[in-house]
């Protein structure tokens, strides 16, 4: 199937993945995607009418290639899908980036012209939604807008039965059927496969993914995985897999990246940073998958609220949350490449000799 | 929608409206009935008792109430409203006479109202905070605040007594023609068809000032809530997932329309229904003679079989207006379904 679907395509020469995972890019070759102390904040207004600012990223940083998949992982709030719409030029217009730049393929996104940036959407940029119930036009059938989708950015033929093997490549049962649904018609598991069908029909270079399987049930979940990872394999696409499970985050990507408070806090390979996690938030993350719980029989932790983007801590904004904070932890913590390799933004992480 | 739900639906709403109706037919006959006995001022000054005494018989005013009601409801359901007690005539013949200028007005407006409306809210949503927006956003506020008759009598002040753009508000026609043969009721329509270009012309030209008046009492609600509307689909998942998609403006401003459209036609049968009280007053300024026109003269007069005729006339058309937007809806919105 995946193979028949790339036979449709115009795919751009793939560079050659000359960077392993999680070897520091330091080679020439640019990488697909870069982003670079993104900050990106939420402005409004408060009851007297005094500017009120949310600082909801700051300062995120990070890379991506081609053959790459790359997962964002942290809790709820962190700012994983603000990366997503920061990096998209989907920002809703109480948000504003602030600060730092986005490259996708040598080109600033951030500050390209909006029509140029919107020739880019859909084609070479893809998203797959959070909550696909509510993106999906609810007055448009499902089949339709599939179809406009790879209409308008590759135009003519032969696109409805395109719009049917990629409904049937997402585990979509019946296509035929679900083709002429109304988005209120599906079930949630079934309105996901539909925007990641939706988010491949033109063979992106890069597919960010929110949260792609929520409402799956393992086995689609796990079909739907091995697809875009096919993908990677065979297309050379990147992925940004934001989600909230350490184990596909485990069985899928080569590096991962953890969020806490609008920053990346660490990030690196993901052997690395599961095995031998440096950052103490990344720990107390890990400490709290279900598995580990089970394992260690400790108690679920209590849900800390979190963090107030208005008056965020100085210095590291996991402070008031962790268990070896010290003084110093009130100034910006350095960059620390930790022991197994991967990097820490921490004072109390020991650098690598 | 399959068959059978669509019948029920049909089905459930008919009952509702009949209810409505009934409700209202007990409404108007308790309003007229519990009003001071106007057979006093009917008769006038002069009338002995036993002249009075005479006129409540004939007016059936002297049976008990209940009888009266079921004497009331059962003509009513027949279309007979009695006669009018100041012309003689029967109240049905001069409703339906008087129906299509009302009718002929209030679609003009409307739809003028409609238009500009949902244009102006748009573009204000799309542009928010901009000048536009702020511009007729006090615009909007300012015709919704201003009182009909007031701004009927600033219409004919300015477009007919200063600019002299408009005739008088003096009826459906200039007084150097006379009526086309009745077919629509509408002079324009009925004066084309006869041929009588100047006829047409001249109802064209009196239609302009009422029309506008209740364009702009129709406007500027609508601007609101269409901006509302619009603001809300621009900020929702849909339209950001649309431009994820890289769909051109035209097709999200489509996107947003269309997601409008269920909300905006509820909002337009609201205020349709809110209108013909309005238009009325509209009538009364420019001396419209049509069903408002009618209906308070009757109030002002105390002529009761006139008023319940008016009432339950305006009753039906709301009914009928209320299962027109639900049936709209139920076409345009598949989640309706
Ligand atoms: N209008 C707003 N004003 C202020 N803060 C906002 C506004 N909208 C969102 N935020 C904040 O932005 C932060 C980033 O939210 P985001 O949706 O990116 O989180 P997330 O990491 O994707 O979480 P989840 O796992 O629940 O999807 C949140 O803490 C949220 O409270
Ligand atoms: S910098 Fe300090 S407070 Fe922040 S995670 Fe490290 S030790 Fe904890
Ligand atoms: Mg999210």
């Amino acid at each position: 199937m995946v193979a028949e679907l790339d036979t449709v395509q115009d795919r751009p020469q793939a560079a050659p993945n000359l960077v392993g995972a999680g070897t520091p890019r330091s080679v020439a070759v640019s990488p697909l995607l870069r982003v670079d102390d993104l900050r990106t904040h939420f402005l409004s207004r408060d009851r007297y009418n005094r500017p009120r600012v949310a600082a909801a990223l700051n300062g995120v940083s990070f890379s991506l290639d081609r053959g790459e998949i790359l997962g964002l992982v942290g809790e709820t709030g962190a700012g994983k899908s603000l990366t997503a719409y920061s990096i998209l030029g989907l920002l809703k217009p109480s948000a504003r980036i602030v600060g730092g730049q986005v490259l996708f393929d040598g080109q600033r996104l951030d500050t390209m012209a909006p029509a140029a940036l919107n020739a880019l959407r859909g084609r070479r940029l893809a998203l797959v939604v959070q909550n696909p119930k509510t993106s999906l036009d609810p007055l448009t059938r499902v089949g339709p807008q599939l179809l406009r989708i790879y209409r308008h950015h590759r135009g003519g033929e032969a696109a409805r039965k395109r719009v049917l093997a990629m409904l049937a490549s997402v585990g979509i049962p019946d296509p035929e059927r679900r083709y002429g649904a109304y988005p209120h018609e599906l079930s949630g598991g079934m309105a996901q496969r539909v925007v990641i069908a939706a988010a491949l029909i033109n063979g992106p270079d890069l597919l960010i993914a929110d949260e792609p399987t929520t409402g799956l049930d393992v086995t689609v979940q796990a079909q739907v995985l091995d697809l875009l990872a096919a993908r990677v394999q065979a297309a050379r696409m990147a992925v940004l897999l934001i989600t909230h499970d350490l184990g596909i985050v485990a069985q899928y990507c080569s590096r991962v990246a953890v969020m806490y408070a609008g920053r990346i806090v660490e990030i690196g390979a993901v052997e690395q940073v599961l095995r031998d996690p440096a950052h103490p938030y990344t720990r107390a993350l890990i400490a709290a998958t279900p598995e580990r719980l089970q394992q260690t029989g400790a108690a679920p932790p209590v849900n800390l609220p979190p963090p107030d983007l208005f008056a965020l801590p100085s210095g590291c904004a996991y402070r008031d949350r962790c268990p070896l904070q010290i003084e110093r932890c009130a100034s910006t913590p350095p960059e620390i490449q930790a022991p197994a390799g991967q990097t820490a933004y921490c004072h109390r992480v020991m650098p690598a000799s | 929608m399959p068959a059978v739900t669509f019948t029920r639906f049909l089905a459930r709403r008919l009952t509702t409206a009949l209810i409505a109706v009934a409700a209202v037919l007990v409404a108007t006959f308790l309003l007229v009935r519990l009003t001071p006995d106007p057979v006093a001022v009917l008769a006038g000054p002069e009338a002995t008792p036993a002249q009075i005494q005479a006129m409540r018989q004939q007016l059936g005013l002297d049976r008990s109430v209940a009888q009266q009601f079921l004497i009331y409801a059962e003509r009513a359901l027949a279309g007979d409203f009695g006669r009018s007690w100041i012309s003689g005539r029967p109240v049905l013949t001069e409703i339906a006479e008087r129906a299509p200028f009302t009718v002929e007005l209030l679609i003009w407006g409307i739809a003028l109202g409609t238009v500009v409306g949902v244009a102006i809210g748009l573009q204000a949503a799309y542009r928010r905070d901009g000048w536009f927006d702020q511009v007729t956003r006090v615009l909007s506020l300012a015709g919704f605040s201003i009182p009909t008759y007031f701004l009927g009598l600033l219409m004919l002040l300015v477009f007919f007594y200063l600019l002299q753009w408009a005739p008088p508000g003096m009826g459906r026609l200039s007084p150097l023609y006379s009526a086309p043969p009745f077919v629509t009721g509408s002079y324009v329509f009925d004066g084309l068809l006869a041929g009588k270009l100047n006829v047409a012309w001249s109802a064209a030209a009196q239609l302009v000032l009422p029309v506008c008046c209740i364009a702009i009492i129709c406007a500027a609600p609508t601007i609101k809530q269409v901006r509302a509307l619009a603001l809300d689909a621009l900020e929702s998942d849909y339209i950001r997932y649309g431009r994820a998609q890289g769909m051109p403006a035209g097709m999200l401003r489509r996107m947003v329309l269309r997601n409008c459209l269920a909300p905006i036609v509820t909002f337009v049968g609201l205020e349709l229904v809110s209108l013909m009280g309005t238009t009325a007053i509209i009538e009364y300024v420019f001396s419209w003679g049509g069903l408002g026109h009618y209906g308070l003269s009757a109030i002002i007069a105390g002529d009761f079989n006139a008023v319940q005729g008016y009432v339950l006339t305006l009753a039906c058309f709301c009914v009928a207006i209320f299962l027109a937007v639900d049936l709209i809806v139920l076409a345009i919105e598949p989640r309706s379904r």
